[in-house]
């Protein structure tokens, strides 16, 4: 049943079928969001900027990853690793070799799009799990090789990035830097949106729901689930240009195996293959992160006799692994699925359907 | 420079038999369900901590201390596959490997939180752990009680599938859980018993590979570790995790011994991942992976 669109509203030229805002009241809710969204960063304070770039970072690969896994069924447990391809090229073609920062981003670009093909092609003959397992070996190799190639990375001692300039700008407080991602996010997730309902979109959930079928329908399979990994490894570089000139000091720490399951976890809690998924996934994972650091290390300073600080971060994580548990019990499709069911809810009170 | 490279074919495949024993109770759950289960490394640390605290704290005599382990590991094993694998039969599979996902950092916060101030900690001995030296080459007797167990424990599997209607159905399963059912058979139980049968496998990882060594946080890695083993071996196959990880540890021994001194150590850990990559283009389901045949 396809309620997106209310009672009453009918299409009357191609360009109405094809808009991704319909009414007068979506594009009310639209613009009033986006405003407030903007006018957001100057009334938070450093702590809740710093929070809300992290959190924009984190969203842009995350609909990266939901392109490729979401939509064409490719998983990829190599994210993070795509990430820090993108913010150590911008740290050694910005703070190293003094490019302007834009060009450095599009130098980023090309590497992480680059590294994306080259682990997407054994996709062509892969399938399922041995994919994922594959972009695992990719994450370790390129943890290493950060450590290993010290003359370009500062190898463990880490890369630090001086305050970005674009423009004469120089973005060196919270508030400018979170603008910045904010405007990205916006950017990136309109794309997302526009490729999901292109030719290319369509055959990505072709290819996810069964490739064979969609290689006899005519769709070039190889090509296919290529560009997907094409698109998200863009993402991923663009939020790894972002994440460099939002933490200014790079280390291969920061893009373990760790962060790239937390980007799979985003992408699953939030719903595969819905890009409003992607968005509130990113915003529960990482507000539930921090929600239960933030909570444990007061608990453990509060009770510093009973609780030792290593048991602090021990509670900590078993919470964090309890409550993907126990969402992932009680809502397997992810919280896109309940945001549907609230709208639908909405819409048609006060029937029950 | 030929006992070095003996001495690498040989720790290579004392580390292969580690890596194998890991990897069976890996490939034989998904095998039979399609989930890779990432809580397995942190079950293999839990029971070996189990283990530790009955053996060097409480001082039980030895056969009590496995008997309990591996009665935790069954308790674990079916709790894992009631509360949690159960909701999601029938669902997409990425949400299972998700779920295991979350159980590891479940368990690993339980590992932090009761044992995690103590380091890394060392069993009492209960195994030989003296060497023997043939020439030049030194083998460790711990390693190859391990090596023992592992060939024993592949043995016994096969037994199992091959003679027991339990093990039948198992097979079975395996093929399509609706066909399965459509058969007769529970899945559900059977299910069941598969996580049972890991987590006991994990049990005795824990206790055997601890006992060669020390026990710490590093026996979570092994899951990660025993990836390239299960890729070649093929996912679906236990003898060929046997095979596998016997390559595999040499893969590692040998570019350790010949690599690392070149390009100044660390080569040892990727070299098993660079290795995967390359099986992954020429073999893309491993030495005895299932090749599934799909219609539509």
């Amino acid at each position: 049943m396809n309620l997106a669109i209310p009672a009453g509203v009918r299409d009357e030229s191609y360009s109405q079928a094809i808009g991704i805002v319909k009414t007068k009241t979506q594009w009310v809710i639209a613009i009033v969001g986006l405003i407030a969204l903007f006018s957001l960063p100057p009334f938070l304070s450093d702590y809740l900027n710093n929070l809300l770039g992290v959190i924009c970072i984190n969203m842009i690969v995350v609909l990266g990853l939901n392109l490729l896994t979401g939509y064409c069924g490719q998983v990829s447990l190599g994210q993070s690793a795509f990430v820090a391809m993108g913010a150590y090229a911008t740290g050694i073609f910005y703070a190293t070799y003094h490019f302007p920062f834009l060009v450095s981003m599009l130098f980023a670009i090309v590497v992480s799009a680059l590294s994306g093909i080259i682990v997407g092609l054994p996709s062509v003959r892969l399938k399922g799990f041995y994919l994922a397992l594959s972009t695992i070996a990719f994450q370790f190799i390129v943890y290493w090789v950060l450590f290993k190639a010290d003359f370009l990375t500062g190898g463990g001692y880490g890369l630090v990035i001086p305050a970005v300039q674009i423009f004469g700008i120089a973005f060196d407080t919270r508030v400018k830097v979170a603008y910045l991602c904010i405007l990205f996010v916006v950017i990136l997730a309109f794309f997302a949106k526009s490729i999901a309902r292109t030719r290319t979109g369509r055959a990505f959930i072709a290819v996810r729901d069964n490739d064979l079928a969609a290689e006899v329908m005519g769709i070039a399979l190889t090509r296919t689930k290529l560009t997907a990994f094409l698109i998200s490894s863009i993402y991923a570089g663009i939020a790894g240009s972002l994440y460099a000139m939002h933490f200014r000091w790079l280390m291969p720490d920061l893009f373990t195996l760790n962060q790239s399951v937390w980007y799979l976890a985003m992408v699953i809690v939030g719903g595969m293959g819905s890009l409003v998924g992607s968005i509130l996934g990113t915003v529960f994972i990482v507000c539930l992160q921090e929600g239960t650091r933030v909570w444990f290390s007061n608990l453990a300073a509060a009770l510093p006799n009973l609780l030792s600080v290593g048991m602090g971060t021990g509670i900590s994580h078993a919470a964090l692994g309890l409550a993907i548990v126990l969402f992932l019990i009680f809502e397997p499709r992810g919280l896109s699925h309940r945001w549907e069911t609230i709208k639908s809810t909405y819409r048609i009170w006060p029937f029950s359907y | 420079m030929a006992d070095a490279l003996l001495q690498a074919i040989v720790s290579g495949i004392l580390t292969g038999a580690t890596y194998a024993l890991v990897a069976m109770g890996i490939v034989i759950v998904y095998r039979s369900s399609g989930i890779f289960n990432f809580a397995h490394g942190a079950i293999i640390l839990i029971s070996a901590f189990l283990f530790w605290t009955l053996v060097s704290l409480a001082q039980w005599p030895l056969w009590a201390c496995v008997l309990v382990t591996l009665a935790a590991a069954y308790v674990i094993g079916s709790t894992i596959e009631f509360l949690a694998m159960r909701p999601l039969l029938g669902q997409p599979i990425l949400p299972s490997i998700m779920m295991t996902l979350g159980l590891s950092m479940l368990f690993l916060g339980i590992y932090e939180v009761v044992w995690g101030h103590r380091g890394p900690v060392t069993f009492p001995e209960f195994m030989p752990m003296g060497h023997w030296k043939v020439g030049e080459i030194v083998i460790g007797q711990a390693n190859t009680i391990v090596l023992g167990s592992a060939i024993v424990l592949l043995l016994l599997f096969n037994l199992f599938f091959r003679f027991t209607g339990t093990g039948k159905q198992v097979q079975a399963i395996c093929e399509g859980h609706i066909i399965a059912q459509s058969v007769g058979i529970d899945v559900k139980r059977v299910l069941s018993f598969v996580w049972v049968i890991a987590c006991v496998c994990a049990a005795l990882a824990g206790v055997l590979v601890g006992a060669t060594g020390s026990v710490g946080i590093h026996l979570d890695e092994l899951v990660f570790m025993v990836i390239p083993v299960i890729i070649l071996g093929g996912l679906e196959s236990m003898g060929g995790a046997l095979i596998a990880g016997f390559i595999v540890g040499l893969v590692e021994m040998i570019s350790a011994t010949f690599i690392d001194p070149v390009i100044g150590g660390g080569f040892r850990q990727v070299a098993p991942y660079l290795f995967l990559l390359i099986v992954l283009i020429v073999k893309p389901y491993g030495l005895f992976g299932w090749k599934r045949i799909e219609r539509i």
